[in-house]
């Protein structure tokens, strides 16, 4: 699927509502759409990867970046299943 | 059978030791949350997980407690490891309560599993919060969650839930009970049974 994905910004969100406003949002989208989840909050760089994974989703790649503030996030890359 | 434990307070580790053993080798998983956190160095956990235990923490709960990673011990996870759990185990033993009893319940095969959060805690005990936070995770798994208030705590969690706070738990457990008010799903004490009741 060509264009740019979905952004989803989830800062200042911590866990269980990264990996749920994930899911809804996945939910939303057609079969093989493409959607960026940006997170700030540590664990949920692995745990909305694992959580997506598991509920069948492709992984398509997680890349750190160092936000406007320098405190760390990362760009979490899925794919609709 | 698979059966699922989740631990919220390491002193009651001996008792899910002693179950897990008595599992022998049958499929079983162990999610370490809030104070169960730091039972995650124990080395008869460890032992556990030699032996073929599943065993998950929460990663926020760890942080927050200073527990450090092992590589090859209990795995970095999250409330989504403690949701697929109660989502799939044939047996949910859960020391989430402040104490007495573990929640021991073991659901019928159904279509969509009713889970019930029971709290107990007043606002200003933190497993409150954490047994809303969980109860919000178990809607990313498809599970049918409903949460009841204990009559003498209900109206001071509902309003302390008004107030945001900027420590990390407390604040996902009030955005959480926010949610479930306007979901419907805040229930009272003397409805059916659910397939799993969770009590904090």
């Amino acid at each position: 699927m060509s264009g740019d994905p979905e952004r989803l910004e989830l800062l200042g969100e911590v866990c269980p509502f990264t990996f749920v406003r994930t899911k809804l949002r996945l939910e939303e989208l057609p079969s093989g759409a493409r959607l960026l989840v940006v997170v700030d909050h540590p664990p949920a760089a692995r745990s909305v990867p694992r959580s997506a994974a598991g509920e069948g989703h492709v992984v398509l790649g997680v890349t750190e970046r160092a936000g406007d503030d320098g405190r760390p996030r990362w760009e979490i890359l899925l794919q609709r299943a | 059978m698979l059966l699922g434990v989740v631990l919220a307070d390491a002193a009651r580790l001996d008792e899910a030791l002693a179950l897990l053993r008595a599992h022998g080798d049958r499929e079983a998983r162990l999610f370490l949350m809030h104070e169960g956190v730091r039972a995650a160095a124990d080395p008869r956990v460890r032992a556990l997980i030699d032996g073929g235990l599943e065993a998950t923490l929460c990663a926020m709960d760890a942080e927050a407690r200073g527990v450090v990673e092992d590589e090859g011990g209990v795995r970095f996870g999250s409330q989504y490891d403690h949701a697929v759990l109660v989502r799939d185990a044939a047996r949910v033993v859960a020391w989430t309560g402040r104490a007495g009893d573990p929640v021991d319940a073991r659901p019928l095969a159904t279509a969509r599993r009713r889970v019930r959060v029971v709290i107990e805690a007043g606002p200003d005990d933190p497993r409150a919060w954490q047994g809303l936070r969980a109860a919000a995770g178990y809607l990313g798994v498809e599970l049918d969650v409903e949460v009841a208030l204990l009559p003498t705590v209900a109206a001071a969690l509902v309003d302390a839930a008004e107030r945001d706070v900027a420590e990390p738990v407390g604040r996902a457990g009030r955005r959480a009970l926010r949610a479930f008010v306007a979901m419907g799903k805040l229930v009272g004490f003397g409805r059916g049974p659910a397939d799993v009741e969770l009590r904090w």
